[in-house]
């Protein structure tokens, strides 16, 4: 009986990973409907596991970030695109 | 409306490809200001257009950084920012007031690059866009301990940014696009539907496996250069 039970909570328990593991981005892009996001977020606060996974993948947005800095157009292309303005100014 | 259609014409365009594209909005032009000679536009409508094209202009650097990031060559990143633009000036009417510009001149520069100059390029990439099973997730829930994970956040630590720009470029196209408007753009998952043209539960997809790939990449990388393997004793 009671090794029963522990197999179901176990089990419940890897659900609620899955769940989490499967909603990670959606969570991290602030896609989730805020229940569902409450829901992840007592998750991760229950299971060291899927926090340091949450953190992981957090860390790696700012990595995709920091490699990606804004390069300026060239001032020539501003130049050519400004004379295909319909409104350009004299 | 002194605005003079020779002086379009007169316009020295260093690059070839781009000439062509030029010679449209010239013609586009034209024939905008002679409809708007006939209907003698009022100052609202200039205001609006003006308006318009400032708003368009305010996204160039981005626009370009972004084509550069497709592309991966500055001659053609800005042969497909100036048709993109030249389309978007070209097709003002079109954009519904209101609704997001700096999503609307994506999506031109997305179908730009794919209709004119992918297709010199197109790789045996284009994956099949298959979910994550669950079978898959499960794995992972169950399979890496604690200390697997600690050390691969202390591999990420060490990893230089031109170790992720470089992984990020190897991933398969839609789903490099896919991370980089959600990640870099900052984009909605509706508004990156709405670029890349297909429905929302495509974009996760991409987005998830995108980021899957990424992230074993990553730990590949460090693992070739023995990082983040100093756990051990500690």
């Amino acid at each position: 009986m009671a090794e029963g039970d522990m197999y179901s909570h176990e089990h419940d328990e890897l659900d609620e990973c899955v769940q989490a593991l499967a909603r990670v981005h959606a969570f991290l892009h602030s896609e989730l409907l805020e229940a569902d996001a409450d829901l992840i977020r007592h998750h991760l606060h229950a299971c060291e596991r899927c926090m340091e996974n949450f953190e992981i993948e957090s860390t790696i947005t700012e990595m995709i970030q920091r490699s990606q800095p804004v390069s300026s157009a060239p001032s020539t292309l501003t130049a050519r695109i400004q004379t295909m303005r319909i409104t350009r100014k004299h | 409306m002194s605005i003079s259609p020779a002086r379009t014409h007169t316009v020295v365009v260093p690059q070839m490809a781009a000439t062509r594209a030029l010679v449209l909005v010239a013609l586009l032009s034209v024939l905008m200001e002679d409809q708007e000679l006939l209907e003698a536009p009022t100052d609202a409508d200039l205001d609006a257009a003006l308006a318009f094209e400032e708003e368009a202009l305010s996204h160039l650097d981005r626009l370009y950084a972004a084509a550069l990031r497709m592309t991966r060559n500055p001659a053609d990143a800005e042969d497909v920012v100036q048709e993109t633009y030249a389309k978007a000036f070209g097709s003002r009417h079109t954009f519904q007031a209101g609704t997001n510009l700096k999503a609307w001149l994506y999506r031109i520069l997305t179908n730009t690059y794919i209709n004119n100059y992918r297709k010199a390029q197109r790789s045996p990439q284009l994956s099949g866009d298959e979910e994550v099973t669950d079978w898959q997730l499960a794995r992972a829930a169950n399979h890496d301990s604690t200390g697997l994970r600690s050390a691969e956040m202390e591999a990420l630590d060490q990893t230089p940014d031109a170790a992720v720009a470089e992984a990020i470029a190897a991933l398969p196209e839609t789903f490099r696009m896919a991370v980089l408007l959600a990640d870099v753009e900052g984009f909605s998952y509706k508004e990156i539907a709405e670029i890349m043209d297909t429905p929302i539960g495509t974009v996760m997809s991409r987005l998830n496996r995108g980021r899957a790939q990424l992230r074993e990449s990553l730990a590949e990388y460090a693992q070739e250069r023995g990082i983040g393997r100093t756990t051990g004793g500690r």
